[in-house]
């Protein structure tokens, strides 16, 4: 892509398309496959935002060490959070997940005030070092996380692992008797989702350059990852590609051209393709047309 | 088809005085029970008595706070029921719960999700096969689009997949026409041939007695009565609430 375009313009919409595709895939990766809900998947990129914040701005530390360290300290919180929350059924899951995206937020707005310290500069927010790099740079960093988490889906497509999370998804008690440890798996496909979540927070932040709790535990990025990764096709290894490419590109194009009325247009669109397509733009197509691995 | 009881000394599977309880509801009172290598063993009794209650906690779902449940020398009263499997037990739940977006194959190599069954897959596949040739037939149709038998089938088939010593069956005549119904214990006795030793709960009294060894009565959470599947079908408790004769 940016061999093909000299445009920022055009380079920055591709970077958005990437974290968008990778944000739909992580939650596909646990939601989409196991049919657990998850509502606070923002959480782990808030925490990835902040890890790598705090890592450049109070420790020095270099940009590609922070965003994977960002990984790292999301799948160390998605573990202990992932214990006792995938015990939970439903949308008893998906308002805890939604509660503790919350309740991070929280922490990040008071913490410092409440202890007396500098380090999540509470509502001020942070701001990184200015990169000084072009959006080319972040499409290149963008790119492997992104292929990464692709790669985790084809692996669920093809492995034992996937063929447990789906069993999951379908008759959970039929799946443990079968011999899936289900607390097992579904706790990987959370960490894992976490992980990547984490990356992708850490490299938005320095993209941007100034996060906030507001922004960066935004439950407006939780509902974007759904519906994306809904419009597209849950549990398919396309579904999250298509969803996020497309919603990201309509966003832009009608965004300029129709400033006023474009959330309108985007809300009507999303719920056309949903009536017309109610397994989504890759699931109804895989089942209309018997498409197996897709 | 009859064999005696001598013959059959090695116990594969003893429940021993279990108390189960839903929070405070009691369901299991004292419950005990034993099924030796080879047979059929059947439980019947009403709805609500705890038969299911009795299954899920045999194999896991749910702990007994009192008793114990031993399987080949093993106490297994404590596990989890993906743990269970492990030890060569498995169970068709109630309603046959088959993975309806999964095609009958898969469905199948689901069964065979443990490291030690994966191993004979192909074999145990023929073999399910050779029991259900309806099965091949479908498959690779989606397992929601079977009819009520043909999931039955297939949630049995899946199970011996597993390659199980004992096999489990919840109320596996349940919802099906009469003729299907034959079939599905027709089928249950031709597993059991092959060296499966099979723990049956029924409410289909008349047919589970026609194939069992040994029987049990469970009412109100506790076993009321005991015996082979004749003297069953010759008690006059049996014959009158169960036979309606």
């Amino acid at each position: 892509m940016p061999m093909l375009t000299p445009s920022e313009f055009t380079l920055r919409v591709a970077g958005g398309v990437l974290l968008w595709i990778g944000m739909a895939g992580c939650w596909n990766i646990m939601s989409g496959y196991t049919g657990y809900i998850d509502f606070g998947p923002v959480v782990y990129f808030g925490l990835g935002s902040y890890a790598t914040a705090i890592a450049m701005t109070k420790y020095g530390l270099p940009f590609v060490p922070s965003a994977l360290l960002s990984g790292v300290v999301a799948a160390l919180v998605a573990l202990p959070i992932g214990i006792p929350t995938l015990h939970l059924k439903g949308a008893y899951f998906a308002i805890a997940t939604f509660a503790f995206a919350e309740t991070m937020k929280q922490v990040c707005l008071e913490f410092d005030r409440t202890f007396g310290v500098s380090f999540f500069e509470g509502s001020h927010g942070i701001t990184l070092p200015i990169s000084g790099h072009d959006n080319t740079f972040f499409f290149y960093c963008l790119l492997p996380v992104t292929l990464a988490v692709l790669l985790v889906h084809y692996g669920i497509e093809r492995s034992k692992f996937g063929y447990g999370l789906k069993a999951i998804h379908e008759a959970e008690s039929a799946a443990e008797i079968a011999g899936v440890n289900t607390t097992g798996i579904k706790l990987r496909a959370y960490v894992t989702s976490a992980f990547f979540l984490g990356i992708f927070g850490g490299i938005e932040a320095y993209w941007i350059t100034y996060i906030t709790p507001d922004s960066a535990f935004n439950v407006h990025n939780t509902v974007q990852m759904v519906i994306m990764t809904l419009l597209g096709g849950m549990g398919t290894l396309l579904g999250p590609i298509v969803g996020a490419a497309l919603l990201t590109i309509i966003y832009e194009v009608l965004g300029t051209a129709f400033v006023e009325y474009y959330l309108v247009m985007v809300g009507v669109i999303i719920i056309a393709i949903i009536l017309v397509m109610p397994r989504g733009i890759v699931g109804t197509l895989k089942e209309r047309m018997g498409l197996r691995f897709i | 088809m009859s064999r005696m009881a001598g013959e059959m000394t090695e116990t594969l599977l003893a429940v021993d005085g279990i108390d189960v309880s839903y929070r405070d509801v009691q369901v299991l009172r004292d419950v005990s029970l034993y099924v030796c290598k080879g047979e059929i063993v059947t439980v019947i009794g009403p709805n609500g008595a705890g038969k299911s209650t009795l299954l899920n906690t045999i194999v896991g779902f749910r702990h007994p706070h009192k008793g114990s449940i031993v399987f080949e020398d093993q106490p297994i009263d404590h596990l989890t029921p993906e743990k269970v499997v492990r030890h060569g037990l498995t169970t068709v739940p109630e309603g046959a719960r088959v993975f309806a977006e999964m095609s009958v194959l898969d469905n199948l190599k689901m069964g065979s999700y443990l490291k030690e069954a994966r191993g004979r897959r192909d074999e145990t596949l023929q073999r399910v096969f050779q029991f259900f040739p309806r099965l091949a037939e479908r498959m690779h149709q989606k397992g929601g689009t079977l009819s009520g038998g043909e999931r039955q089938m297939l949630a049995i088939s899946r199970a011996l997949m597993s390659r199980p010593k004992l096999l489990l069956l919840d109320e596996p005549s349940l919802g099906l026409a009469p003729l299907l119904v034959i079939k599905v214990f027709e089928a249950i006795r031709g597993i059991a041939a092959t060296g499966v030793t099979v723990l049956l709960v029924e409410q289909n009294v008349h047919y589970s007695l026609e194939i069992t060894d040994r029987a049990y009565v469970l009412e109100n959470g506790r076993i009321v009565l005991q015996g082979t599947g004749h003297e069953m079908s010759d008690n006059d408790h049996v014959r009158k609430s169960y036979l309606a004769l």
